[in-house]
Formats: C-alpha cells, structure tokens, sequence
C-alpha cells in the first residue's frame, strides 16, 4: 500500500505538492507510488532555477533502471529552487519521496489552480484505492 | 488482470534509427482507448542507440563511426547504448494501466518474449538482476536488469520502456547474431565486447528473421490476450512520426543532447 499523506495536493500523473512555509511557495515531488512503480530511480532530470512551466508542462524527467517517465508541472508557476542532491543520490525518491526526495520548489502564479489538483482521498481514489 | 485490448501487428522491415524510434513514440502518443500496438522492424544503416538520459556527447568517435557507415540516435526510452546491426527489433505500446502499470506490463511482456523464444527451442528465462544502474554505467547488454531475457546467464534481449501521457512503450533488441564490440571501440575502451550478449543463431543457426518473428509474436499474442490483426499504419500514424523524425529524432541536438 501507497503512502499517501492527507495534507498534500496530487496529480494523476502520480506529482505531489506540498506547501512550504514560505508564501505562494509549495515543494513539488512525485509520489510514493509512483518511486515504487518505477523501481531504482537512477537519473533525474530538473529545469534550472527562474524557468516557468505551464500547468502539466513536462518539468523534468525520471529515469528507474528501464523505464522513463516525463515529470509534470502540477500548476502553473516558477522554479525558485531545485533539489541538487538527488543528482548526487536519485535513490532519494525511492527512500523518501515525500522528504530528501523532493524536486523542485514552485512559486505558483494563481492559487486558485490548486483547487483543480486532487486531495489525498481523491487520489487514493484514483489509484483504485 | 487487465483488459481485452485491440491489438494491431505492424511487421516492418529494417529502416532508420530515426524513423523506428519516431514510430514507436507516434504509436504511444496516438494510442487509442482499449488499443494497443505491437511492431517488428530491423535497422538499416546500422545504429548505435542512447538511451533517453544516457551521456553520449563527445565519447564516441563518430569520424570513425561515418567511415563504418554506423549512424547515431537516441530512444525516447531510458536505458543505455545499443548497437543495432543483426537483430529483431520489436515494441509494444499499450494503454498505461492496462497490465496494472510499467512494472507489471515489463513483466507480463517479457513473459511473451520468453514463450516465443522457448517455442523456438532456446532455453531462456528471466533474469534476477543486478542492481540499479545509472544511464552512463556503460552499454545496455553488458549487464541484465531484473526480469530481462537471458540465455545461460547472458543477455539475449535488451528492453526499455517509456511512459507517453496515458501510454506506455516498451521496445528492444533479440539479438540475432554479433557483439557490441563495436561500442567499445568506439568509446576507446579496446576491441573487444566484455559481456558479449547471447544470440538467436548461437543456438539454432542461421535462422530466417521472419520465423523468429512468427514465434515472438504468437508468444505476446499468448501473454498479452486480447484480439489481434495485422494492418498497415493509419495516417495519424504516420503524420505523428514524420513530425517526431523531423522535430526529434533526426535532430544531432536530440541525439547529442547528453
């Protein structure tokens, strides 16, 4: 069974967002049970800090030992800060990924747009929960 | 588990690295709901891939490679090199969750491949592994991932996947006959290929290319379920991949993005 904390914002495509406690700032991930899905993550690819993605823009990508997935902007926003040390140790998002496993922070443009995310109930929903 | 698919068989013969890799992702990102896709395709001229994130930007020595007539490409899958010379290519694009997710279609795709290569009389099975490793721990064949197609211990078959929106794509190499040496001259790591993958001909000879597709493509038949037909391309098909070949996949800044 996933791991799937109740104060978190969720995507379908298996993205977290996580308020930080700075304003308009949220720590953006992927899921427990996406890390699981893909197995040993061995590469992940982040923007640089100062680029704006759209809503569900491809941000990044990750790579586990076979398989590759595009990792997407959950809200509309930009990049204040990137996660370096999963360049150092991508097995961050398998060991933690709702902590050290984290990938970009997000300072997002409108946060309205967070009501179109899904909660932890709807999420679980989602994953046939 | 999972759902009767719509399956169509494309057998294509060999074509570019561009145009192969172009068409499996037109594939997954046109994929209709309740479909999936299965291809066989060959490679002429032959190729070296990279996988998706694998660093390949100056360790090759590509004046060499131009004089062997050797052309570059990057798959939109992860993984590591592979050179594509006398092998059956073959991928399989289905709806994402239609096996239950990436790690159970691996499975349940390479339980195909394992019913077709055993049809034709080699002993394959399913490797336990080594452990993860990073997209420049050197060429794909090198070493078997978990749950890959091994002949006595050594690698016949070389898979990767990518997810596509809603979509997955698995793709990858039977070997036929041959080494990689030829990665490991081209880096300047010597002549030889340490880990020289096992091979179709190794076992049962010189073998006709579409007898061995026959075989693969009844044991995903069996494996996959669902219903099957075999048809040419529609024309989003095709418009989607000459888009991805001129856009993606014939670009050197693609190619050489890593």
């Amino acid at each position: 069974m996933s791991d799937i904390p109740a104060d978190l914002l969720y995507t379908e495509e298996h993205e977290y967002l996580k308020a930080t406690d700075r304003d308009g700032i949220y720590t953006v991930g992927v899921t427990d049970y996406a890390q699981g899905e893909l197995g040993d993550v061995v590469f992940v690819e982040l923007p640089e800090v100062g680029t704006s993605f759209n809503k569900m823009e491809t941000f990044g990508t990750i790579e586990a030992v076979k398989a590759v997935s595009d990792l997407f902007c959950p809200v509309k926003g930009e990049v204040v800060e990137v996660n370096s040390e999963i360049d150092d140790d991508p097995s961050l998002v398998n060991s933690d990924p709702y902590g050290a496993g984290w990938m970009i922070r997000l300072r997002v443009a409108n946060e309205d747009d967070l009501k179109d995310l899904l909660d932890a109930d709807a999420y679980e929903s989602h994953l046939g929960g | 588990m999972g759902e009767r698919l719509r399956w169509r068989v494309h057998r294509d013969g060999a074509d570019t690295g561009s145009w192969n890799m172009a068409m499996d992702h037109a594939l997954a990102r046109t994929l209709e709901a309740g479909r999936g896709a299965v291809r066989f395709y060959g490679w002429v001229p032959h190729t070296i891939s990279f996988g998706r994130n694998e660093p390949a930007k100056g360790l090759y020595d590509t004046d060499a490679a131009q004089r062997e007539r050797i052309l570059f490409v990057r798959r939109p899958t992860g993984g590591r090199a592979v050179f594509h010379s006398h092998e059956i290519t073959y991928s399989v694009v289905a709806p994402l969750y239609a096996f239950g997710g990436l790690r159970a279609a691996y499975t349940r795709i390479n339980e195909g491949l394992v019913k077709g290569l055993r049809a034709l009389g080699l002993d394959v099975e399913l490797s336990d592994g080594s452990g993860p490793t990073a997209p420049d721990a050197g060429p794909c064949f090198q070493l078997p991932a978990s749950g890959e197609v091994v002949l006595g211990g050594r690698k016949l078959v070389g898979s990767a996947q990518v997810r596509v929106g809603r979509a997955l794509l698995q793709h990858g190499s039977v070997i036929m006959r041959g080494d990689q040496s030829i990665l490991a001259r081209l880096t300047g790591h010597g002549d030889h290929d340490p880990a020289p993958p096992a091979t179709v001909e190794e076992v049962l000879g010189a073998t006709s290319t579409s007898f061995v597709v026959d075989s693969l493509a009844e044991g995903l038949r069996t494996a996959l379920g669902g219903t099957w037909t075999e048809g040419p391309y529609r024309s989003e098909h095709l418009a989607a991949a000459r888009y991805l070949e001129d856009e993606r996949y014939r670009r050197e800044a693609w190619t050489w993005r890593r």
